[in-house]
């Protein structure tokens, strides 16, 4: 009864509610999770070494910031049993702190049982271990197959050509632009302005000079190139329009108008990759996740996380097994049926 | 559609203008036609919202521009409510939300407005439920900082005019009783008010608290991760934990009046770091939300 008389004070709330806002504004104000190199360089030698010391980088994950969220946690069970009776009375004031203390156990649970990670796979892949964040590898209970995975978009890329004409008047230095039309590949682009048309003959999505000439490395638009031929050009062979460097190879007609390549992604609309859950080897069920839209499966969820743009058969997962999610949302809903009932009186 | 938003601007600055007038003019409908200016200001709001959503096929939550409008909207709807139950007791706080309506809606139309189509990670029915939540619950802890620097600026202000009475009426002795009435006006006023400035911020308490509690549904479902201390994240920590140590010192160490202002014009600076600051300064999770 002698310890719980400080750990129920209400002094001893506000001091730790004093510390905990120090600390949420200490990892809300440092970055997180840098690298020692990078804690110097924000501040300095001797700043960045205590940084490291006090475990700033990792606010969130020290050791005196648990040793906090325990005194929190301590505080409310002291002031919940110190006070019994008078909140036996008052059960909404009751209902939001013990919302609030389940949420406590909840994080606890998640610091000791809580699995995550990533699984990298590719179509056709199967695998039954995954990447945990700390570098280990997890063997999961089951495997997993990637069957398909697919990036759709709001919007098709497209590929836009700009004639420019160097200006004429005197005193003026630069381009004008005569004209933009957005290409098609294998297609010849007309233009009604003096410029001549051109035949977009092919595209390479990640453009490079390989052994056989010119060559796309992958899929991926790091150097997105078009070759083209310009309508009474003198010279047979095609030109190339590079879109990152567009000063660089531009073609040009015979009243020296240039052409300049503009490449434009497609804006992503989903990415979803079609996954099957399989046991020695044999299918127990398969599901198309996407952003929003996780399976689940013996007690693992699977997201979807991420993609490669230079790989479309490769997707990203995110797995996760969390016990503490049961804590936490039963946590939330006594807290918002004991704010309700608590601000409800003081409403009206 | 930009018709209406327009018309809304327009009805907040009239909210503005009918209290200036019927000052300059001494007439006693002044703080009526604003509340009339500031509702059908609210219901072209509404109309503009209801149409972009329409056209965008999704609510209009999805970056700055839209939330700012919504949270004005939600701002001028918490007011009204307010004063729909209170009677004639806050019809005068009406042209100070024009004025804060006004001044928000200039912002807003700083800022990029065109309909953009969804990134993966809002394409969920928990876009409207969270950032609505959180927009509501920062237009009430609008009100309570709007209040609470009325009533600041009331008691400086009430403090002095008192002043003035009291030496007005020792050359004019015969005027206690007036001076009386017009202490005890003074006192209901600010009484109603410092009232308006504890519920309002209840109610921007209740809502701030579902908000974390859906984004962080959200985020379980999305990611598989319920907190992540992400910028926003542990930015909306801060001002919640704030708010709730503000209403723990009211209720056990009884700071009301000036004290719980106080509280409350510094609680409204952490809100607008977290709506605003965290967007501009900080990188995370909720960056395409800026």
């Amino acid at each position: 009864m002698k310890l719980i008389n400080p750990l129920a004070s209400v002094k001893f709330f506000f001091v730790l509610s004093a510390l905990m806002l120090a600390a949420f504004l200490l990892g809300g104000v440092i970055p997180q999770g840098q690298s020692p190199e990078a804690y110097q360089e924000m501040f300095g030698r001797l700043g960045g070494a205590w940084v490291l010391n006090l475990r700033f980088d990792n606010v969130f994950s020290s050791y005196w910031f648990l040793a906090l969220m325990a005194g929190g946690f301590l505080n409310m069970l002291a002031c919940t049993v110190k006070q019994w009776k008078v909140l036996r009375l008052r059960p909404g004031v009751f209902l939001s702190h013990l919302g609030v203390m389940l949420m406590y156990v909840g994080g606890g649970v998640h610091g000791v049982f809580a699995e995550k990670g990533v699984l990298a796979l590719e179509t056709g892949q199967v695998k039954a271990e995954y990447s945990r964040y700390d570098g280990e590898s997890a063997a999961m209970p089951f495997e997993v197959m990637l069957k398909n995975f697919q990036v759709h978009y709001w919007d098709q890329e497209k590929h836009i050509v700009h004639a420019l004409k160097k200006c004429d008047e005197p005193g003026h230095e630069g381009e004008d632009l005569l004209e933009s039309v957005e290409v098609t590949p294998g297609q010849e682009a007309h233009f009604s302005s003096a410029a001549s048309d051109l035949t977009v003959l092919k595209f390479y999505p990640n453009f490079s000079i390989g052994n056989a000439g010119p060559m796309t490395i992958d899929e991926s638009r790091q150097n997105p190139a078009l070759s083209v031929k310009v309508a009474g050009a003198k010279s047979a062979k095609p030109s190339y329009l590079f879109a990152n460097h567009p000063d660089f190879h531009g073609a040009q007609n015979a009243d020296g108008i240039r052409y300049v390549y503009e490449y434009s992604p497609g804006r992503i609309k989903q990415f979803e990759s079609r996954i099957a859950f399989l046991e020695g080897g044999v299918e127990k069920f398969e599901k198309l996740i996407n952003v929003n839209s996780p399976a689940s499966y013996k007690g693992y969820r699977l997201y979807q996380s991420g993609y490669d743009p230079k790989n479309p058969n490769y997707s990203s997962i995110q797995i996760s097994k969390d016990p503490s999610v049961l804590f936490i949302y039963a946590g939330f809903a006594v807290l918002m049926i004991g704010l309700t009932m608590a601000f409800w009186k003081e409403m009206k | 559609m930009e018709i209406s938003l327009k018309a809304s601007f327009v009805f907040y600055g009239a909210a503005l203008a009918a209290t200036l007038l019927g000052f300059l003019f001494n007439k006693d409908w002044k703080f009526k036609y604003s509340v009339l200016a500031l509702f059908a200001a609210w219901l072209t709001s509404t109309y503009h919202i209801g149409a972009r959503w329409y056209l965008a096929g999704r609510a209009p939550l999805s970056n700055q521009y839209e939330s700012v409008i919504f949270l004005v909207w939600a701002f001028v709807g918490v007011y009204l409510l307010f004063k729909h139950f209170s009677g004639r007791e806050l019809e005068w706080l009406a042209p100070w939300t024009g004025l804060v309506a006004v001044l928000s809606m200039g912002g807003a139309s700083f800022l990029p407005s065109e309909i953009s189509p969804l990134v993966p990670a809002l394409q969920s029915n928990w876009l409207f439920i969270h950032v609505s939540t959180v927009m509501t619950g920062y237009g009430a802890l609008l009100l309570s900082f709007l209040g609470a620097a009325v009533f600041s600026f009331m008691g400086k202000a009430g403090h002095k005019e008192h002043k003035d009475h009291k030496d007005h009426h020792k050359e004019h002795k015969d005027h206690k009783a007036d001076h009386k009435e017009h202490k005890a006006g003074h006192e209901e006023r600010a009484k109603s008010l410092e009232s308006l400035v504890y519920r309002s911020c209840l109610v921007g308490f209740w809502l701030l608290t579902l908000g974390i509690i859906t984004g962080a549904v959200w985020a379980n479902s999305a990611w598989g991760s319920y907190w992540s201390w992400d910028p926003k994240e542990t930015w909306s920590l801060i001002t919640w934990l704030y708010y709730a140590v503000a209403i723990h010192l009211r209720r056990t160490k009884g700071w009301r009046d000036k004290k719980f202002a106080g509280l409350m014009l510094w609680g409204f600076v952490l809100v607008m770091f977290t709506y605003f600051g965290v967007n501009y300064l900080m990188s995370g999770l909720h960056s395409y939300g800026g």
